[in-house]
């Protein structure tokens, strides 16, 4: 962490990036061979056309074969089942794209224009399709002859996605544009160079505690149901008559489950006197989680009679957090999405921020501190609540009881580094 | 919140002493700063107490339009009549109301806007504002052509202006920025439907307080330049509790930095137009229904003479013939890290014109544009001057790509600020927008005057960076 960023002047310079032009397109199609009849999507197609925004102007430190691609304006449409030509069945979203390619050589594929994730991955958004698992994709990559750095990324690509088959079609090219800015702010002011101090530390007194739990049970369930809005609100998802519902079964947990907490103090502090800090609220709690392993069931039907059905299992995508309340006195869990969306899967419906808005939380249980330390924890966690956002109103209720037995306690006061004004 | 701080006190500064130029110039001068829902008007502000509250907004709720060609209201001159189709709007589930209020002389300015362009942090892509769905069909009129589909969504409504009279200040979804009807398809203008949508009164002082909701809910019909059909609001909105920063820079206390404001004016006038070619690309026109579509719009200007002000702010103590170096006036200063601003709205007849044919039908209309303005931002040598179109979607409501209008000048700066001139803005650019290709061509003329310069000192203390 501290003294990282010490880098020669000379580096500084700001090197134009790497300027994408052409298209990126991704078309999905239920695949028999991949078992589309048996999750109710052979008749789904889909489409997400991505053009990359112009990036000259644009520089980095230091010098990447990254390709920025960001589109606002780039729109997913799938087909549904029962659409004709005279009565289409259409699910459109928004979908804006920002994504980094990096170009890096592979030991068996050669030169290979790599998707990572930025702020938001190609996706098939609420409408039927692979969701996020269109962004993970590479493309072959070819170094255009001439002065200047340019790679030819145009080729047609497919691999499969649950009951779908992706196929992205690019004609895109990267281009560096010659030249350079010095220094970062384009004004031409000289930059200092970048070598950050690192902290002082010094030697204190710090009262500590451990105390770890084995998980000995979890089992919860989070159920989202949902419904179209009524005719003209759920046009645009195609979910006029639609409904569904998404079973998410808690069936896993890590097995240790520990809690740390620690302040300085000027005077050592017996292990019994620190577990009584730790129950009165006296001792900072650190924040904390475990992971969880959940399996995803959805179950969706279309007006016209089919079903959309899909289930698998997921690792990390939903995890139960630790925290101190605000007054010390309390922990609250809270039972809270990760990374992946947890509601997701290859069938229609809403995503975590139509269901949840602006939180991730699905579930919560407080404890007061005082329970810290017990031979046996048995957790509750509960929540519900109801949503009307885009084309679906629905409600979800989350329920996770966790039982937990102490396995060790570790307490005591002991010399430490500490930074300066740390509790 | 620094930065718009910061940002607010140099215009506040610049502002006080423009203030007399802008009361030279029969006109006001609308100024957005950069990174913020700011706007200030030249000449109406003249004193510097300042504050900025930021009230907390949770959104519910969606509008809907279902829209059809109308023969009453004109839709075969347009070529309207074949299309039929439903445009929803999501706004986002947060924003901010944003007041900005100014002390001038014993009287209170407000600036008050309804800001929905913030969601970064929240879970999901990230959307400049609300989401626009957009389900259009178009059937040709009484032929054998099969009818085609356009479906497209687009981010919209990312700030909403709340103009303020008599400390109320009025919130209505007509006056969102970008339209919350702007996809590529076929649809009504927003300045349609704005008569038959809810327009709220909110006084200032319940906004300052919070803790408040605002019904935008309604429901009417509208026939108008050859579309009609039903509009539907469900959307409210809960405010929370405020947040207000302040700078207090009344007078020309002696502990306050002064700061000098030099101002150039000059009467000006734009000419010329931009157009756009365009047609429906082979390889993704199905989706937006827009196979075979062929297409123009134009912008024309015929531009009335307005005041064109070029100016800066700059500590006291800074020489003068630096900043004049910066302005282009001399050559001997030392113009480093002074920021030079300029700005000029486009009065007049601006007009946009569109011409979309597709099978035998042909799309018409046309519609009044701005009032659009000009930047201009000076380089040692050169005047960066760009004219940027304020309709994002100038197809108006015939379909078609959405296309900046952008035009660029760059001429040397010190005859053109010592005496006047011609600017020849132009621009040629490739269109490759989902859907549609083509080509927009550029051809601007702007003519200024010669100069006036204005010379200002006054005090300001710098807001706290806190």
């Amino acid at each position: 962490m501290v003294a990282c960023c010490a880098v020669p002047a000379a580096a500084l310079a700001d090197t134009p990036t790497l300027n994408p032009s052409g298209t990126l397109t991704f078309s999905w199609q239920g695949d028999p061979a991949r078992g589309c009849h048996a999750a109710g999507v052979c008749a789904v197609s889909g489409l997400l056309e991505v053009i990359p925004a112009d990036q000259s102007g644009s520089f980095e430190t230091p010098r990447a074969r990254d390709i920025r691609i960001e589109d606002d304006n780039a729109v997913v449409r799938v087909t549904d089942p029962g659409s004709t030509p005279t009565q289409p069945h259409i699910c459109t979203q928004l979908e804006p794209v920002s994504m980094v390619l990096t170009v890096a050589r592979t030991h068996s594929a050669g030169l290979r224009a790599t998707g990572l994730p930025f702020f938001s991955s190609p996706s098939s958004g609420d409408c039927a399709g692979p969701g996020e698992a269109l962004g993970v994709f590479s493309l072959p990559a070819r170094r255009l002859p001439g002065p200047g750095e340019a790679y030819d990324l145009a080729s047609t690509q497919s691999f499969g996605s649950g009951p779908y088959t992706v196929t992205i079609k690019s004609t895109m090219r990267a281009r560096r544009p010659s030249g350079s800015e010095p220094g970062g702010s384009g004004t031409g002011s000289s930059s200092s160079s970048g070598s950050f101090p690192p902290p002082k530390t010094h030697k204190a007194l710090v009262e500590s505690v451990s105390v770890q739990y084995g998980v000995t049970a979890s089992n919860g369930t989070v159920t989202t149901t949902f419904a179209g809005r009524p005719d003209p609100f759920c046009l645009p998802l195609d979910a006029c008559g639609a409904s569904g519902v998404v079973t998410d079964a808690i069936s896993g947990a890590e097995q240790r489950f520990e809690f740390d907490a620690d302040r300085v103090v000027k005077h050592r502090v017996s292990r019994r006197g620190v577990l009584s800090d730790l129950r009165s609220g006296r001792l900072l709690l650190l924040d904390t989680g475990i992971l969880l392993t959940d399996r995803l069931s959805a179950n969706v039907e279309w007006p016209v009679g089919s079903a959309c059905t899909d289930k698998f299992r997921q690792l990390n995508a939903l995890d139960v957090f630790a925290q101190e309340s605000r007054r010390h006195k309390n922990v609250l869990f809270s039972l809270a999405t990760q990374g992946e969306d947890p509601f997701r899967t290859a069938c229609p419906g809403p995503a975590t921020a139509d269901v949840l808005g602006s939180s991730n939380t699905l579930a919560r249980a407080v404890i007061t501190a005082r329970d810290l330390g017990r031979k046996r924890l048995r957790l509750a966690l509960s929540g519900q609540g109801r949503f009307v956002v885009g084309s679906y109103a629905g409600s979800h209720s989350a329920g996770l009881t966790l039982a937990m037995r102490l396995v060790r306690v570790r307490a005591g006061t002991k010399v430490e580094d500490v930074f300066g004004g740390e509790p | 919140m620094t930065r718009r701080l910061l940002i607010a006190t140099l215009i506040v500064a610049a502002v006080a002493a423009w203030g007399a130029a802008a009361a030279w110039a029969s006109h006001a001068i609308p100024v957005r700063s950069t990174g913020s829902s700011t706007p200030l008007r030249l000449g109406a502000v003249t004193g510097t107490d300042t504050s900025f509250t930021v009230i907390p907004v949770r959104l519910r709720g969606t509008l809907a339009v279902q829209f059809h060609g109308d023969q009453a209201t004109g839709c075969a001159a347009r070529g309207l009549c074949g299309y039929s189709g439903t445009v929803i709007w999501q706004p986002p589930s947060t924003g901010t109301i944003d007041v900005d209020s100014f002390r001038d002389h014993g009287r209170t300015e407000y600036n008050v806007s309804l800001d929905l362009s913030g969601n970064g942090f929240t879970v999901g892509p990230p959307i400049d504002g609300g989401t626009t769905t957009a389900d259009v069909r178009f059937t040709p009129n009484g032929s054998a052509g099969s009818s085609s589909i356009c479906t497209d969504a687009a981010a919209t409504g990312a700030d909403i202006e709340m103009p303020v009279n008599f400390r109320a200040a009025s919130l209505t979804l007509a006056a969102a920025s970008p339209s919350l009807l702007g996809t590529r398809c076929a649809a009504p203008l927003q300045s349609d439907i704005a008569s038959v949508m809810a327009r709220r009164v909110v006084d200032v002082a319940t906004l300052f307080h919070g803790r408040a909701a605002v019904d935008l809910a309604s429901s009417a019909d509208f026939a108008v330049h050859g579309l009609a059909g039903t509009v539907t609001s469900t959307v409210q909105l809960r405010l929370g509790r405020p947040r207000t920063q302040r700078i207090s820079g009344s007078g020309s206390s002696s502990k306050a930095s002064k700061f000098r404001t030099v101002v150039l004016t000059y009467r000006a006038h734009l000419d010329g137009s931009i157009s756009t070619h365009f047609r429906g690309d082979s390889s993704s026109c199905a989706a937006l229904g827009a196979c075979g579509a062929n297409g123009t719009f134009a912008l024309r200007v015929h531009g009335t003479p307005g005041t064109l002000a070029l100016g800066t702010s700059t500590s006291a103590r800074r020489p003068l013939r630096d900043v004049l170096t910066a302005l282009g006036l001399r050559k001997d200063g030392n113009p480093r890290g002074i920021l030079v601003l300029g700005f000029f709205v486009v009065h007049g007849q601006l007009t946009y014109s569109v011409n979309v044919a597709q099978g035998q039908n042909t799309c018409k209309d046309t519609s009044p544009a701005g009032p659009d303005s000009i930047t201009l931002a000076p380089t040692r040598t050169r005047l960066r001057t760009e004219f940027d179109g304020s309709l994002p979607a100038p197809h108006l409501r015939c379909p078609g790509p959405n296309v900046s209008q952008v035009a660029v000048g760059a001429p040397p700066i010190d005859h053109l600020t010592r005496r006047g001139g011609t600017i020849h803005l132009t621009g040629g650019s490739e269109v490759n927008d989902d859907g549609y290709t083509g080509r927009t061509a550029a051809n601007l003329t702007l003519t200024i005057g010669r100069p006036k310069l204005t010379v200002s000192t006054d005090a300001l203390r710098a807001p706290n960076p806190g």
